[in-house]
C-alpha cells in the first residue's frame, strides 16, 4: 500500500480497517441465510465493531495483509451498505 | 449440510485455480449459473466474522480479478443452504449482475482517507474530560460538535477538490460521511486499471499542492464500494 510517508495512524491499522470495512460492509448482497439483522440490529455493522474492538495495534501491525494488485490474477436483502 | 459460502461472481468460465483455498481453508469451486460462475466454498453454516475470515475471503476476491476480468465482490457472509438455492437466486437477478459486471470491467478501487492534524489539534481539550459535569462539560461538548462540524465542511471540501483534480480519471467516486475530526473523509475510486499510473501521478500532484494534509491511500481492491 502507498500513501503518505508519515501517518497519524500506523499502515496497518489503516489497511486492516479498509479491509474489513469493505469486505464486512460493502459488496453485494445475494441474500441468503446469513442473519444480517436480529430485532434491527444490524449484525454485519456490530461484527465489524466487534472486530475492530478486539484487534490490538501491535497484533494487528504484526500480521501484514496480502498484496493488494488485481493485475496478477439472511436474511433480506439490503442492496448494498 | 452442505451449504454454499459465497465470494464474488464472475463472468462464466472464469472459475478459481486448482488448490485455492478460502474461509476456514476451505476450498474454492466455480458454480455456474446462467452467463456467470460463483465462487463459493462448501461450508456448514454461515461463518461469523473475524479478522482472519475476512482476510481470505478477500484474498480469493483478489485471486478472482485478473488484467481481464473483473468479479463482483460479494459481501462477507452470504451463504446458502445448497448451491441449487444460489444458483436459483443468482440466476434470478442475472440481468441485475450482468449490469453491474459491466459497470465495474476492467477497473479497480482505490480507497484515500484525508488525515488533516490541523483539525485533530483542535478536537480534543484534554482537560475537559476530567470535569463530568456542569457548565466546563457543556463547554467541551460545544467545542467538539463544532470541531465534527468543521471536520464535515472540511472533508466535502477536499472531495470536491480531488474530485475536479482527478477528473475523468476516475470512473465513479464515493465520498462516505467523516467519520471523525482526525479523518474528515473517506473517498472511494473506482479508476480504469489502464488509467492507474495516471491517476497515482494526478494524485501526486494534489498532495504536493497540500502540504499540510495527509493522504493515506488503499488499494487497488476489488470494487467493493461500487457494485450495491
Amino acid at each position: 500500500m502507498s500513501g503518505a510517508s508519515r501517518s497519524l495512524v500506523p499502515a496497518a491499522e489503516l489497511s486492516l480497517a479498509d479491509l474489513l470495512n469493505r469486505v464486512l460492509d460493502r459488496g453485494v448482497v445475494v441474500a441468503g441465510e446469513a442473519v444480517v439483522s436480529v430485532g434491527g440490529v444490524d449484525l454485519i455493522r456490530l461484527g465489524l465493531h466487534l472486530v475492530l474492538s478486539s484487534v490490538e495495534a501491535p497484533a494487528a501491525a504484526s500480521a501484514p495483509l496480502e498484496a493488494a494488485d488485481p493485475g496478477r490474477s439472511g436474511e433480506g436483502d439490503r442492496g448494498g451498505p | 449440510m452442505n451449504g454454499a459460502y459465497l465470494y464474488c461472481i464472475a463472468p462464466i468460465g472464469h472459475g478459481p485455480a486448482p488448490g485455492l483455498r478460502g474461509v476456514d481453508d476451505r476450498p474454492v469451486e466455480g458454480v455456474d449459473a446462467g452467463r456467470f460462475t460463483i465462487w463459493v466454498s462448501t461450508v456448514d453454516a454461515p461463518p461469523a466474522p473475524s479478522v482472519e475470515r475476512a482476510r481470505r475471503h478477500n484474498a480469493v476476491v483478489m485471486a478472482a480479478a485478473t488484467e481481464r476480468v473483473t468479479p463482483i465482490p460479494v459481501r462477507f457472509g452470504q451463504w446458502f443452504r445448497s448451491a441449487d438455492d444460489l444458483v436459483t437466486r443468482v440466476r434470478s437477478r442475472e440481468s441485475e449482475y450482468g449490469t453491474l459486471l459491466r459497470e465495474v470491467a476492467g477497473a479497480v478501487e482505490f480507497g484515500l482517507r484525508f488525515v488533516d492534524p490541523a483539525v485533530r489539534g483542535g478536537a480534543e481539550p484534554d482537560g475537559d474530560r476530567r470535569v463530568g459535569r456542569g457548565r466546563a462539560y457543556m463547554a467541551g461538548l460545544a467545542r467538539r460538535m463544532a470541531a465534527e462540524r468543521a471536520a464535515a465542511a472540511r472533508g466535502a471540501e477536499l472531495a470536491d477538490a480531488l474530485r475536479g483534480a482527478l477528473g475523468a480519471l476516475v470512473r465513479r467516486d464515493r465520498v462516505d460521511a467523516p467519520g471523525t475530526a482526525t479523518c474528515p473523509a473517506s473517498v472511494s475510486h473506482l479508476v480504469r486499471r489502464a488509467d492507474i499510473a495516471a491517476y497515482r501521478a494526478r494524485l501526486a500532484e494534489f498532495r504536493a499542492g497540500r502540504p499540510g494534509l495527509q493522504i493515506v491511500e488503499s488499494g487497488p481492491w476489488p470494487p467493493y464500494s461500487f457494485v450495491a
